[in-house]
């Protein structure tokens, strides 16, 4: 009867069980646990979750296969639904056998496959540093995103710098994660719901006149536009959100 | 008059300048908001399709100067309003905190006189950086004539500076723009490329880096009769004489009636404007120079073909080019080959015989490309002897023609 490993979802647990079959070079299929459905022909096994093990194994890795290795096996574990851990598997092991100047072999299919799923995860990193966007609520500013893959701990420090006097919150809608900033300490949640927050923000109606009319509109070009921010990104992007002003006298002049 | 009215007004004005980049500065927050990422981020894009990355506005649109192109030219009936040093750095810094911007672009019309529209800037720039405490990402145009003071002050504050060419040629200038000369646009920028040098000298114990992120200009295409092999011989020489990071090219769109300008409703040349932009990246990455692009017997772009290309189809006889030895330097010189796909070739031929579908893979634009190239000295399609077929193949027009009863009678 074959083996079908498990693994519990998290970064740590994932790397124990890749150590493991990076060791005996064995390519059993690799599962999510939460997802994972019982045959006749094979047998479940999950390995110990082993905090010492995971950071051996994560040294290990960058150490003979560098940092930029360690980034895009992490970058492969956000890329998220469908959470591939046999890509992952068979990513390691094509390292192993090559070395590690395979990595960038975009002729193999599974390191193309996965340095386009990095890649996206990437895109996707930067391409929210410029979409996000906060609005003022009680001293914090809150943001609501969400991104196609699990990029809340890559956006972190950016913004931890950025506004690192300012308390922060920043919730995956998708995924629901939030990150929360407040005096240097950033702290990662799992939300068991989302929040409805209603907010209004003046300086919004601001931004928005200013980016009306800073298009030229004999240039018009909705379809470029749309190329850069495709639609379900603007659900959240004040500029494409009429917003209305806190109460309905307050107009934005009297407000600034 | 009510903030967002002055913000209409002068977005409106701001609107033809170009340049966007809030890239090619890497700094962490030193102050109490803001930092800088290197590569640069676009935070929107508006329904043109260009992107916003930072706030771009004038601080004010009442000008002095008379020059023709312009639609804020004293001469010109349109809404005119002026931003205060203190309005322009809380806007600033209230988007920023917001993240609907990377930074400031600051420019402005000639108001009064050039040294008080720079001393205006330069109060807006104190501000934004010592009472806000604003660590991002500024750039500030300069304004011609001014007193060099203000651009050793103003390029302490800010990342990037510009001063604009406007017009490719001296003559055209004159024409045009009968206030300013390249010698009052050249001056400056010789000096902050000289400043530039000289600072850094200064050692760390200097508060701030002189303009880190270099200077840049813009040129306006299809306002004069200026031909393409003077804009791009020009913009070669700023780069290589002032060091400038970047010439930005703007399509002029025809807004004030000028017997010297294109009439009223014609066409920004929009094509010509892209092809530029291609030319300019083949001087600045491809290490291509502006004789091999354009020569006096083709001075203009041929508009229906890349340059790239067009430069492949007349140096033919240089092709097709073995992707197995061809080092990263010739890779690029190949039509659909960019430098992420040449260096990802280079990574993979060391593992594998290359082949269509893992050049598809490698972001290569086969239908360019196909024509150019070998793979351990076998053609991946059919190499045709005469380059003009190529040409008809890829030609935009060969595929906006469509069949009729006609054609198949010539087939017989």
């Amino acid at each position: 009867m074959s083996i079908d490993l498990l693994t519990d979802g998290s970064f740590e647990h994932l790397l124990c069980t890749l150590s493991w079959i990076y060791q005996k070079e064995l390519v059993a299929p690799l599962y999510l646990q939460k997802s994972y459905q019982q045959n006749l022909f094979s047998e479940p096994r999950m390995l110990p979750k082993d905090m010492n093990r995971f950071e051996k194994f994560s040294d290990f890795l960058v150490c003979h296969f560098g940092s930029e290795a360690y980034e895009m096996l992490y970058h492969l574990y956000l890329y998220g639904k469908p959470f591939s851990p046999s890509l992952m598997a068979s990513w390691l092991l094509c390292l192993k056998k090559h070395g590690p100047s395979y990595l960038n072999n975009h002729a193999d299919p599974i390191m193309h496959q996965a340095l386009r799923m990095s890649r996206k995860v990437t895109f996707e990193v930067h391409r929210f540093l410029g979409i996000l966007r906060f609005k003022q609520y009680k001293g914090y500013l809150i943001s609501q995103i969400s991104p196609d893959h699990r990029i809340l701990t890559l956006l972190a420090q950016h913004f931890a710098d950025r506004l690192k006097h300012e308390r922060f919150m920043i919730i995956d809608e998708r995924h629901q994660e939030a990150l929360h900033y407040q005096e240097g300490c950033l702290h990662f949640r799992q939300l068991a719901q989302i929040p409805h927050l209603k907010i209004t923000d003046d300086v919004a109606a601001l931004w928005q006149v200013y980016f009306e009319h800073i298009a030229i509109s004999e240039r018009k070009n909705k379809a470029l536009q749309q190329n850069f921010i495709p639609l379900r990104y603007r659900k959240h992007m004040t500029e494409f959100n009429p917003i209305l002003p806190s109460t309905p006298q307050k107009s934005p002049k009297e407000t600034w | 008059m009510e903030i967002s009215e002055k913000l209409r007004i002068l977005a409106e004005s701001a609107k033809y300048d170009v340049s966007c980049a809030s890239s090619g500065v890497e700094r962490n927050n030193k102050g109490r908001l803001g930092n800088s990422k290197s590569c640069g981020i676009c935070h929107t894009w508006s329904s043109d399709g260009r992107c916003i990355s930072l706030l771009k506005i004038l601080m004010t649109n009442r000008c002095l100067y008379q020059c023709k192109y312009c639609i804020n030219n004293a001469h010109q009936n349109v809404e005119r309003a002026s931003l205060t040093p203190e309005e322009i750095a809380k806007l600033t810094y209230e988007f920023y905190k917001r993240n609907y911007i990377e930074g400031l672009f600051l420019s402005s019309a000639v108001e009064k006189s050039p040294n008080h529209t720079m001393e205006q800037m330069y109060q807006a720039l104190f501000l934004l950086r010592h009472k806000f405490g604003f660590s991002g990402y500024i750039h500030a145009k300069l304004i011609p004539n001014a007193d060099p003071e203000y651009l050793i002050k103003i390029g302490l504050l800010a990342d990037r500076v510009s001063i604009n060419m406007e017009l490719p040629s001296e003559h055209s200038l004159k024409q045009l723009a009968p206030q300013k000369s390249f010698p009052a646009i050249l001056s400056p920028m010789d000096m902050i490329q000289k400043q530039k040098n000289l600072l850094p000298a200064l050692g760390k114990s200097h508060p701030r880096r002189f303009v880190p992120g270099g200077q840049s200009t813009q040129i306006i295409v299809g306002a004069s009769p200026d031909n393409d092999k003077r804009i791009l011989t020009l913009s070669e020489a700023l780069y290589e004489r002032y060091g400038l990071k970047r010439v930005y090219y703007s399509a002029y769109i025809p807004m004030v009636e000028d017997a010297l300008l294109p009439a009223i409703y014609t066409n920004p040349p929009k094509v010509r404007e892209h092809r530029l932009y291609q030319a300019d990246f083949l001087l600045r990455f491809y290490g291509f120079e502006a004789k091999d692009i354009l020569s006096d017997e083709m001075p203009y772009f041929d508009l229906d073909l890349d340059p790239k290309l067009h430069w492949a189809l007349q140096h033919y006889e240089q092709f097709p080019i073995e992707l197995h030895q061809a080092d990263y330097h010739t890779l690029i010189k190949v039509p659909g080959i960019g430098p992420v796909s040449a260096r990802r070739i280079l990574a993979a031929r060391r593992f594998e015989t290359l082949s269509l579908d893992h050049l598809k893979k490698m972001g290569v634009v086969l239908k360019r490309a196909q024509f150019f190239i070998t793979a351990k000295g076998t053609a991946l399609s059919k190499i045709p002897e005469n380059p003009q077929f190529i040409k008809t193949a890829l030609s935009p027009k060969s595929y906006e023609h469509q069949l009729s009863m006609e054609d198949f009678y010539h087939v017989h």
